[in-house]
């Protein structure tokens, strides 16, 4: 086992990391998918020292304090923050856990799990599986192709770009707006109490849909959904195509807006 | 597309790349993408031209296998990138900078498309409404309020419920992390000794939703006081080398 305790900007090399997982307070992680050798970058730090473990090719980072009471007396009290950047190979699973903390996530294949409590995410081309679970932050993504869960009390999430199995979102105040296409035997589950969602499918798109809100606004750009106003709630339904995929969104007072995005050849 | 390479360095650096080994096209843009975690990927028809003009200079030769355009390095081109080797340590280390700030890049980039297609949603569904017809008559209209009352109460103690466990959930994770992480089992106790004692409040705070009256309130004090006596002096005071800490 090899531990270090890291107090100013210094960069460690790894032989080989299987798995990795962070648990951040304040500042910001970028993770980076490369085939070559594994690298922890301390670029910036103040406040709690930073400590990195590696074992049996699992890395462990932490910023030190002692548990959740501590970490609140922290956040009181301190300014302290870390700016740190890690490769790790793409297939490797990622485990973060953060308070205010900002996370940028790049590339990777294997599965992501973020905790945040008010960290903001950014993730690009990760086509693995992605869980989310978030209080306050928003989480901001493109080019993803895989599976998202998400759940979050206030944060947003926005998907632009990619192309998913699988998207669970969860939210209650939170907005979910998406711009991806569904696979064709994808399924989209979203709920939300008065979050607004707005998602845009291609207009080939082939899918069981149904929007229902119970007292915000349903729209549709698609013909072929049949809207229903009935005295409690609203909702849109319907089978676009032959109906391989599903999608069903559902809000207590959030507006749902589905739109259509016109296939490359019809914009010519 | 990128500012990763300034002016006349991605030819210096195509010349390092065909230096190691002999390339087809695609591979030297991989080669690339990889270099720079996917944030620059080169297009093929940045790629192709500048091998193609480095061919007509002289640097470098190609021969099709497998239908494919292998390019190589000539002894012309090996000069040449020796004769820049200085030059060529130096855009070594401002890669190593730009790899630094790509996520930086990245977080902006994807910020950028974001807000994008956020004001380009909103437009579209503006537009979507302007078509569709205004929501229907209220008809009914008191028995719809009515539902939306009890179901408005239904979605909020869900969503209490849910914020609470959520709550916890963090808190266990945090305790998790730290005690895994500073190792000690002393720590690990502590954290399970903490989470017993928390839960414990949990579960009494709930039973006693619905109020309390002072008889109940006297009774739980000395329940407690008891409860308090017998962990300190049968349990924790047992192997405890220094009672009372």
């Amino acid at each position: 086992m090899a531990r270090w305790t890291v107090d100013e900007p210094k960069t460690i090399d790894f032989d080989g990391v299987v798995a990795l997982r962070a648990n951040i307070v304040a500042g910001t992680i970028s993770i980076l998918a490369s085939d070559e050798k594994p690298t922890l970058q301390v670029g910036e730090i103040s406040g709690q020292p930073l400590e990195v473990i590696h074992e049996a090719g699992m890395l462990t980072v932490n910023h030190k304090s002692s548990g959740w009471d501590g970490v609140v007396k922290w956040l009181q009290n301190t300014r302290g923050r870390v700016a740190v950047t890690i490769t790790v190979p793409p297939d490797c699973p990622v485990t973060l856990n953060l308070v205010t903390a900002n996370a940028v996530i790049t590339g990777l294949a294997g599965r992501v799990s973020v905790k945040t409590a008010s960290g903001a995410v950014t993730l690009d081309g990760v086509t693995g599986s992605i869980d989310a679970n978030t209080a306050a932050g928003d989480i901001e993504a493109q080019g993803l192709a895989g599976s998202v869960t998400f759940k979050s009390v206030s944060g947003n999430l926005a998907l632009a770009g990619g192309s998913l199995d699988r998207l669970t979102a969860h939210t209650v105040t939170g907005k979910v707006t998406t711009d991806v296409d569904l696979r064709a035997d994808g399924r989209a589950q979203v709920n939300t109490v008065s979050g607004e969602v707005t998602m845009r499918l291609p207009a080939s798109t082939s899918a069981t849909v149904t929007l229902t809100s119970l007292t915000g606004r349903v729209d549709a750009a698609f013909p072929e959904l049949t809207r229903q106003d009935r005295p409690m709630g609203k909702d849109v339904t319907g089978t676009l195509g032959d109906g391989g995929a599903s999608l069903a969104v559902n809000s207590v007072s959030g507006a749902i807006t589905l739109l259509s995005r016109p296939g490359p050849e019809e914009l010519t | 597309m990128s500012p990763v390479f300034g002016h006349g360095r991605l030819r210096l650096y195509l010349l390092k790349l065909l230096e190691e080994s002999p390339r087809h096209g695609y591979e030297v843009i991989r080669l690339l993408q990889d270099r720079f975690l996917g944030v620059y990927s080169p297009s093929p028809g940045t790629i192709y031209p500048r091998l193609a003009r480095l061919e007509e200079e002289g640097l470098v030769t190609h021969e099709v296998v497998q239908g494919k355009k292998v390019y190589r390095l000539t002894d012309a081109g090996r000069a040449e990138l020796e004769r820049r080797m200085d030059e060529l340590a130096e855009l070594e280390d401002e890669l190593t900078e730009s790899v630094r700030d790509i996520a930086r890049e990245v977080q902006e980039d994807v910020r950028d498309t974001v807000r994008s297609l956020r004001e380009e949603l909103t437009q579209a569904a503006r537009e979507v409404r302007k078509q569709g017809t205004a929501g229907a008559a209220a008809q009914n209209f008191k028995e719809t309020k009515r539902r939306q009352k009890d179901e408005w109460q239904r979605q909020k103690e869900h969503w209490r419920e849910h914020k609470r466990v959520l709550k916890e959930e963090w808190r266990q994770t945090w305790d998790d992390a730290w005690a895994t992480a500073t190792g000690t089992s002393e720590d690990a106790a502590r954290v399970k000794l903490d989470r017993a004692l928390r839960k414990f409040v949990d579960e009494i705070r709930v039973a006693a939703r619905d109020g309390v009256d002072d008889e109940q309130i006297a009774e739980v004090r000395a329940l407690l006081a008891e409860t308090s006596e017998r962990l300190r002096t049968e349990i924790l005071g047992r192997d405890d080398p220094h009672p009372g800490r």
